[in-house]
């Protein structure tokens, strides 16, 4: 789940931080800031902000002030997802700087020439930014599958290492790291080891597959 | 934006004129791009100021309601605390984790460079699938290997090869192998570099290590300072590594001491937690503005961080 919201989220990123406006060098820098900040503080961090008790969880202190009831975000299995996805986001800006390259790339004549044939913004950004930069989406899609699959330092941190509440924020790779070091089953986790290698290289594999219809290659 | 491109814009705005829509136009949505960044940009840095505010203030001061963003007193010895805290050796874990980084450092921009230069400037027979076999193992992410990697590491450890598990080498000594992304990376860089001056070198009686230490490494310097910043940059983060690898409390690394102190504390005194997380933070950020083009530029180039 947290793979599409940022896809979406750090294209759209990237494209407003592509726009030339003033102070744009540093409305870069700030967005790319915390992708920079190690797991085990960014989880530190937004356990303090998530924290239930309203008086001291930063979210909950503000929606007590508007009247509604604390959220036990890491408490509550309906909640724990959003939370982990939403936190996720803050760090984005490593993928936000590989698209912003790639959209810097785009010939500034494509768009001219669109906008002579009187194509509006959203059909500039669909018929035109969204085809030349492709590949760089595709490309940011096997990362990211290869990297959510292996997500296991932040949820292991929240929660202590025991992916609660019910196991909503238990990872694979959770499990088995659990079942190497915990319950030391070497032979299950030995083979949850090549589970996960060929989910991966299925993902990656119908990645590449849907790609020929999506990607476009310049010059082929 | 380049000379080029500031003469190239008002005719772009005089093609507009014939539909009748102008100037103007442009502002609503220009208006828009600077509010949402603005906005988002809060957003972004909202965690970071938390962060900081809690840092300063007293344990009791932590649960004001509402959320009190000027800490009043001001706790800078909160600071002092963290750095001293009998369970939170933090200069030690320091310590550690720059011996693993350095090492790291060292050991992946070396053996990474040596491999590139041979995928790069050495013709061989089958070149081409090795590089191809080496760059599948950028899609092995470790927590897939780490299991046999675990008993490797025993395995030596039984067979009288050296103590391996509860050191540093499981976390430093695979660097030394070259890594798949730095090698890559370091090729890339490398195929820039014209032949002719290995031949020159070559004709002159260069040996091909001296072509590729005196030659090549030198005018490769932003490419591997890329690989030793991203490496760096991995090795403080890691978290993974160090919790499978090290037992011993005094050999943990700031992430992984960071986590226990966390759990320790049943996560109560959020002020000194938040210290912590500010001086593990800290040097990541000031080696960032440091190095912020060389940054920018490995990342849109490589597509990684660390």
């Amino acid at each position: 789940m947290f793979l599409p919201s940022a896809m979406v989220v750090s294209l759209g990123l990237a494209m407003l931080l592509n726009a030339k406006i003033r102070g744009q060098a540093i409305y870069r820098t700030i967005i790319f800031l915390p992708s920079l900040v190690p797991a085990v503080a960014s989880a530190m961090v937004w356990l303090w902000i998530y924290n239930a008790d309203y008086k001291q969880g930063l979210i909950n202190a503000y929606l007590m002030k508007l009247g509604l009831d604390p959220v036990g975000f890491l408490a509550l299995k309906e909640w724990a997802m959003y939370a982990l996805v939403f936190m996720s986001l803050w760090g984005v800006g490593n993928t936000v700087v590989i698209y912003l390259a790639g959209l810097q790339d785009v010939p500034k004549e494509l768009y001219e020439a669109a906008e002579i044939d009187g194509a509006g913004m959203w059909r500039q950004t669909w018929h035109v930014t969204i085809p030349m930069i492709s590949p760089v989406i595709f490309f940011n899609l096997i990362m990211g599958i290869i990297g959510s699959l292996q997500t296991f330092a932040t949820p292991y941190i929240l929660t202590d290492g025991f992916g609660r509440p019910e196991r909503s924020l238990h990872f694979f790779a959770m499990y088995l790291y659990d079942n190497a070091f915990q319950y030391l089953k070497m032979g299950h986790a030995s083979a949850m080891s090549w589970i996960m290698l060929v989910i991966i290289l299925a993902w990656t594999a119908v990645a590449f597959w849907s790609s020929k219809r999506w990607v476009y290659y310049q010059g082929k | 934006m380049s000379v080029a491109e500031t003469i190239d814009r008002p005719v772009v705005v005089e093609y507009r004129m014939p539909r009748g829509v102008n100037r103007p136009r442009q502002h609503p949505e220009r208006w828009f791009a600077h509010l949402a960044l603005l906005l988002i940009s809060v957003g972004f840095i909202l965690p970071f100021a938390w962060m900081l505010s809690t840092s300063f203030k007293r344990l009791e001061d932590t649960a004001n309601f509402p959320p009190q963003w000027i800490p009043d007193p001001f706790m800078a010895k909160n600071y002092k605390t963290v750095l001293n805290h009998p369970k939170m050796h933090f200069l030690m874990f320091t310590r550690n984790t720059l011996i693993v980084a350095t090492l790291a450092v060292v050991g992946t921009t070396l053996s990474s460079a040596v491999v590139a230069y041979g995928f790069a400037k050495i013709r061989f027979k089958g070149r081409g699938a090795l590089f191809a076999v080496m760059l599948a193992t950028m899609m092995i992410p470790f927590p897939v290997i780490m299991v046999s990697m675990f008993a490797i590491f025993r395995w030596l450890g039984d067979h009288n090869m050296g103590q391996w598990l509860g050191t540093y080498k499981p976390l430093w000594a695979p660097a030394w192998f070259g890594s798949a992304f730095n090698i890559f990376l370091l090729r890339q860089f490398f195929l820039t570099i014209p032949d002719e001056l290995s031949e020159a070198a070559r004709i002159d009686g260069c040996s091909e290590f001296g072509i590729f230490w005196r030659i090549v490494l030198p005018l490769s310097r932003p490419a591997l300072a890329v690989v030793a910043l991203f490496t760096f940059m991995w090795a403080w983060n890691d978290f993974l590594g160090p919790l499978v690898y090290l037992q011993d409390q005094d050999q943990y690394t700031l992430s992984l001491g960071l986590q226990t102190f966390q759990s320790m504390h049943g996560g109560t005194e959020y002020n000194l937690l938040m210290a912590a997380s500010v001086l593990v933070i800290l040097p990541v950020i000031v080696l960032f503005f440091m190095t912020q083009k060389t940054f920018i530029q490995g990342i849109a180039t490589t597509g990684v961080k660390g």
